[in-house]
């Protein structure tokens, strides 16, 4: 009894975390896939918009343009997450408490995107994506400078 | 071929205690059943100084593809290849207990004794 109870007083002290995952853990994360994805969404939102109303627009055009909007922000949503649930980590929340906070924006962004042709929205989801980036890079302890495709 | 893993005895929380052995925490189900998630374990960091690791051991290791990360596995083959100056050249292959998952040497292949932390002797807790 008395070896047990030691025994879990030391296990509490246990600090270092060994990995067996379920998951391949390549480790491989960056905010870019989502920032690609939201930036196309964005050029689409404004293709969408240049050819003016739906009625006299062409329809075939019309409706790829929407589609590709539609599957580039539900992407950059997807690629948001799985940097949200898979790279961060509860210590994070310790110097980054409106971690969620960012995200779960992130991710309201990418759904008024897809639902619309609002390109305030799709401006707002590169703002908030550039500012995961920086807490993301921050939390590398490297200095990696935000840029946009176009 | 799955060998159980000892509790700590008294010995190994005294070795504990002069810094002979390092505690780490398991995280996820790749070891279960015979650790599970949450299990905390004691490693040997000097076991593999003067001996080579045997089949069935269960090692911590660097990551092949990702320095920063520690896993758990147990030790299913060690590949003894002496180079050419006669210099030991021992590689493990790893497995998961619960193959259906974690990522292991069939997808990242055999691990260099460099990245071998030490061997895993005891378990705190299951």
């Amino acid at each position: 009894m008395l070896r047990e109870a030691i025994a879990q007083l030391i296990a509490k002290t246990a600090v270092e975390a060994v990995s067996a995952h379920c998951d391949g853990p390549c480790g491989v994360y960056d905010p870019a896939s989502a920032r690609i994805a939201a930036e196309a969404a964005l050029s689409m939102t404004k293709k969408i918009i240049d050819l003016g109303p739906a009625e006299s627009a062409d329809h075939n055009t019309y409706g790829r343009f929407v589609a590709i909007k539609e599957q580039q922000a539900h992407l950059a949503k997807e690629e948001l997450l799985i940097l949200w649930t898979d790279y961060f980590k509860p210590e994070h929340l310790g110097e980054y408490p409106d971690l969620h906070e960012k995200f779960w924006n992130a991710a309201k962004l990418c759904s008024a995107v897809k639902q619309g042709v609002d390109v305030d929205a799709a401006n707002d989801l590169m703002a908030a994506i550039e500012d995961i980036h920086n807490v993301y890079w921050a939390t590398k302890g490297r200095d990696v400078a935000y840029y946009v495709a176009t | 071929m799955e060998g159980e893993l000892p509790r700590s005895g008294w010995r190994e929380m005294a070795l504990w205690l002069f810094r002979k052995r390092r505690l780490f925490r398991v995280t996820g189900d790749s070891m279960a059943p015979t650790l599970a998630s949450g299990a905390v374990v004691m490693l040997d960091p000097r076991a593999y100084r003067s001996q080579s690791p045997q089949e069935d051991e269960i090692v911590v290791t660097r990551h092949p593809r990702n320095n920063e990360l520690q896993i758990v596995k147990r030790v299913a083959a060690v590949i003894d290849s002496r180079t050419e100056s006669g210099a030991p050249g021992i590689r493990v292959l790893l497995a998961s207990d619960n193959a259906a998952a974690g990522a292991d040497s069939r997808s990242f292949g055999p691990v260099a004794m460099d990245l071998v932390l030490g061997k895993v002797v005891s378990c705190l807790r299951r």
